[in-house]
């Protein structure tokens, strides 16, 4: 009888397909493995008076493998945001690298922290880097906007990072958080991202998000929306040559 | 006096019932009009935006959820295309809807590659044409000029690049009346799509046969994993707009027709109840059982073409409303064909049948003394 | 006047609603052709009833009636037997309130064969001293002209027996005089059979005949011919 009820319970919950919390973790890295994309996208900040900031487009191109992981944000318009860059890139040892800059030559280097253009947008959220953290631990299941998902919460003890516990609820079939929930070291909310409306990528059941909202502790809300896309852009060669610029500028200061 | 205009007359002694049922079909008939006109004419606009540039063929990715199919590099595919029998010219567009203007919604802006077949079935109105492939110039619609209030020697901003408005072009296609068209080269640099397309256009020589056609098509089926060749026809039934808003109209026909034989159904029925005794009394004068459903029927259908005219009219009024709207301008076309336009009449038909079926039964099968004795 | 039989009643009984009211029970009468008969009798006593199995409104529970011969329960089609030997009056006129008498009068003969029909609704109405008022609409009539209108209304189909429900019974005795001398002198015209049920003495004097209705049954009949 005994053994008969344990095999019940294997069969429930022990043995069942869903994939574990390390694993899940690892099908969401590999989600975001790409050899080059781009999207354009209109963002629209409301400050917690609720007055709109002057909406701005930009454009995020990057590539996400397993030895390169580039990003860059370009300001299209209006003239506040045209022609200033964001580029950062992932070390392997997992900390981000971010520069501001005009010219690739004058590029400076910032923190991945901060908030591109006054808006929630984060250049370190953008590679979700806690999915490769090495704590993963799978709670329980949720619905947001009318579709199941299950939470997972990925934590740190790194005491460089300001965000040092993430919890993402996952539609494990589309490989996207539907809500990602950003803590600090005392378990104090800095941001939640919501994402509206998604989009499946091409020939996969994967998606992506089309429209998402940031808002964040201090009550600034960000909206984003992804009005075009390419999955398969070419990155230039010069892309990230300002990264290079700045890594150089360092090192002979030194 | 005869069946008809004791029917008539019938409808005539309760005015405000009569009236409000005829409102709730004309209601419901509008709706259908209106959506399936318009469904109707974006699938035609598209379709003759595609006739009018000449295109035999288009190539693109298989597409996925998104509207428009992602871009490609043309290079890839261009020169087999090329060599296939029967080809004569290979173009390759690229297409974005983008904000031109913050008063105006987003606009179509084509790229068009320069100097090919593409451009030929426009018509100058005013200014010229780009001078090279590579002209920071842009061409406006008809449509899009009045939209946006730019004509030529104007500059627009599109995705943070000025451009000035060479010139302003029509077009058979108010799909192309609304857009932005520019070089191929220009749309690519802007939208940081070197070397990127999302359809390749294909124009056959003029000996070219359905087979030919058909033979294309199995050709990059088989040599070009990922692409698709298919008329413009197809690519027009594939477009998730247009499959969407013809969605849209059937389900208003459904619900309409069900609504609106509901509607019928329910006035008929109380008509009858309260008309059980004049009933019973016409029975006794001597009035054949089938005159008794003849009368209901007469008197359903009336109600529902009159509903179905009104309906027509307003719906018609609707979507030649919709098209004049500001947010609408040069995105609806709509169509009214005259076969359409009976068949909605059949349809109200069709509403008086279902609605007035069981009343007219109902009411026939009456004990006259029964009715007679009704209070 | 033709002294033959045109119907004869057997034994006919009636129960309504279900079977729990009876409304006539065993009753026998026979009608001779252009007879005029007056049913009287108080209220439930099986008058209306009686005239309603005679008109095939009604079906009778057991018995039978004839019709020149013919059984009722042989007839295939009771509307088209009715309409062409029936012709009904009511006490409440029955007249479709937006029709004008000239239309009222036709009403009967929508869905019938030939022409002519507003042509016979003139005369008719003219007959009964209504030419003026030929498009006025019910409301704009006397009750006594209502009548006369629903009268015209019976003949329209030429049956050969009008039954008439209690015809003066909304009106004064003026009016209900001059409709009964214009419904009499019309049927005797007409060699017509007039069979009417009545509470008034008065009008019940001029029958040929008078039945008396007791609880569903005939109580005795008397007259000239019975």
């Amino acid at each position: 009888m005994k053994r008969l009820l344990v095999m019940l319970m294997c069969f429930s919950t022990l043995c069942h397909a869903e994939p574990g919390a390390d694993e899940l973790a690892g099908l969401m890295r590999q989600a975001k493995s790409t050899s080059g994309f781009a999207a354009r996208m209109n963002v629209l900040v409301t400050r917690p008076d609720g007055v709109h900031g002057t909406p701005f487009k930009v454009a995020v191109i990057g590539r996400f493998s397993a030895d390169k992981q580039q990003l860059r944000v370009n300001g299209i318009s209006p003239d506040l945001v045209r022609g200033r860059f964001f580029a950062a890139e992932s070390a392997r040892a997992g900390d981000i690298r971010a520069v501001s800059y005009r010219a690739p030559s004058e590029a400076k280097g910032i923190d991945s922290d901060a908030r591109l253009f006054d808006s929630s947008l984060v250049l370190w959220d953008m590679f979700s880097p806690w999915w490769s953290w090495r704590r993963q631990t799978m709670m329980t299941a949720d619905r947001i906007n009318g579709r199941e998902c299950v939470t997972i919460r990925s934590s740190t003890d790194d005491k460089n990072l300001t965000v040092r516990e993430v919890e993402s609820c996952v539609d494990v079939n589309a490989r996207l958080s539907l809500r990602t929930r950003l803590y600090d070291a005392h378990h104090a909310l800095i941001r939640t991202v919501l994402v509206g409306q998604a989009i499946q990528k091409a020939d996969t059941s994967i998606q992506t998000a089309k429209k998402l909202t940031i808002t964040d502790a201090d009550g600034v809300v960000t909206q984003v929306e992804v009005y075009s896309g390419d999955e398969q852009y070419q990155i230039a060669a010069d892309a990230f040559a300002a990264l290079d610029a700045e890594r150089e500028q360092k090192s002979g200061a030194r | 006096m005869n069946l008809f205009r004791f029917a008539l007359d019938n409808l005539y002694r309760r005015p405000a019932r009569s009236g409000l049922t005829v409102s709730a079909i004309s209601l419901g008939i509008a709706a259908v009009v209106a959506l399936t006109s318009i469904a109707w004419g974006f699938e035609a606009s598209w379709q003759k935006a595609n006739d009018a540039r000449g295109t035999d063929l288009i190539v693109t990715r298989i597409a996925s959820q998104n509207s428009m199919p992602s871009p490609f590099i043309a290079a890839k595919v261009q020169d087999a295309l090329g060599r296939l029998p029967h080809v004569k010219e290979v173009v390759g567009l690229l297409s974005e809807m983008l904000t031109v203007s913050e008063e105006a919604p987003p606009a179509f802006v084509f790229g068009w590659v320069y100097g090919s077949y593409l451009w030929d079935h426009l018509r100058l109105v005013d200014g010229r044409w780009p001078a090279d492939s590579d002209e920071a110039v842009v061409m406006v619609g008809s449509l899009a000029s009045e939209m946006l209030h730019k004509k030529t020697g104007d500059q627009v901003e599109i995705e943070g690049q000025v451009f000035n408005v060479a010139g302003v072009f029509e077009s058979s296609a108010v799909v192309e009346n609304g857009a932005v068209i520019m070089t191929l080269n220009r749309a690519q640099a802007l939208t940081d799509k070197p070397g990127k397309v999302n359809f390749l256009n294909i124009k056959l020589d003029a000996g070219a046969s359905e087979a030919d056609l058909a033979y294309i098509k199995e050709q990059v089926k088989k040599t070009m994993p990922g692409f698709l060749a298919i008329t413009s026809g197809e690519l027009v039934g594939n477009n998730a707009i247009v499959r969407i808003s013809k969605a849209m109209s059937n389900a208003t026909i459904l619900i309409a027709t069900l609504v609106g034989a509901l509607v019928v159904f329910n006035t008929m029925l109380m008509s009858i109840n309260e008309r059980t005794r004049e009933i019973g009394i016409l029975l006794a004068l001597g009035w054949q059982r089938a005159t008794i459903i003849k009368l209901v029927f007469t008197e359903a259908m009336l109600l529902s073409l009159l509903g179905g005219v009104i309906g027509i009219l307003l719906g018609a009024g609707l979507a030649v409303g919709l098209e004049h709207l500001e947010l609408m301008r040069g995105k609806i076309d709509a169509i009214f064909s005259i076969p359409f336009l009976f068949a909605v009449l059949g349809l109200s038909v069709l509403l008086g049948i279902f609605g007035g079926l069981y009343p007219a039964l109902k009411a026939s099968r009456l004990l006259p003394s029964a009715a007679l004795r009704h209070e | 006047m033709a002294n033959t039989q045109l119907i004869r009643i057997n034994g006919i009984t009636l129960y309504f609603d279900g079977g729990q009211t009876r409304a006539l029970n065993g009753v026998d009468l026979t009608i001779q052709e252009g007879e005029f008969v007056a049913i009287v009798g108080a209220s439930g006593s099986g008058k209306s009833s009686l005239l309603n199995v005679i008109g095939t409104l009604d079906t009778p529970t057991a018995g039978e009636i004839y019709f020149r011969d013919q059984a009722y329960s042989t007839i295939r089609d009771a509307s088209l037997f009715r309409r062409e030997n029936f012709g009904f009056i009511f006490q409440d006129f029955h007249l479709i309130p937006t029709l004008s008498a000239l239309d009222n009068v036709i009403v009967p003969t929508i869905g019938c064969e030939g022409r002519g029909h507003k042509a016979r609704a003139q005369a008719l109405l003219s007959s009964l001293v209504l030419q003026d008022r030929l498009n006025h609409f019910p409301g704009k009539l006397s009750g006594g002209e209502r009548q006369r209108v629903a009268i015209a209304r019976s003949l329209i189909n030429q049956p050969r027996v009008i039954l008439a429900d209690e015809p003066t019974g909304s009106l004064d005795s003026a009016n209900a005089q001059q409709v009964l001398d214009l419904l009499t002198q019309v049927v005797k015209e007409q060699g017509l059979t007039l069979i009417m049920v009545t509470h008034d003495a008065s009008v019940s004097a001029r029958a040929d005949r008078i039945v008396h209705m007791r609880d569903g049954c005939v109580e005795q009949a008397q007259g000239a011919l019975a």
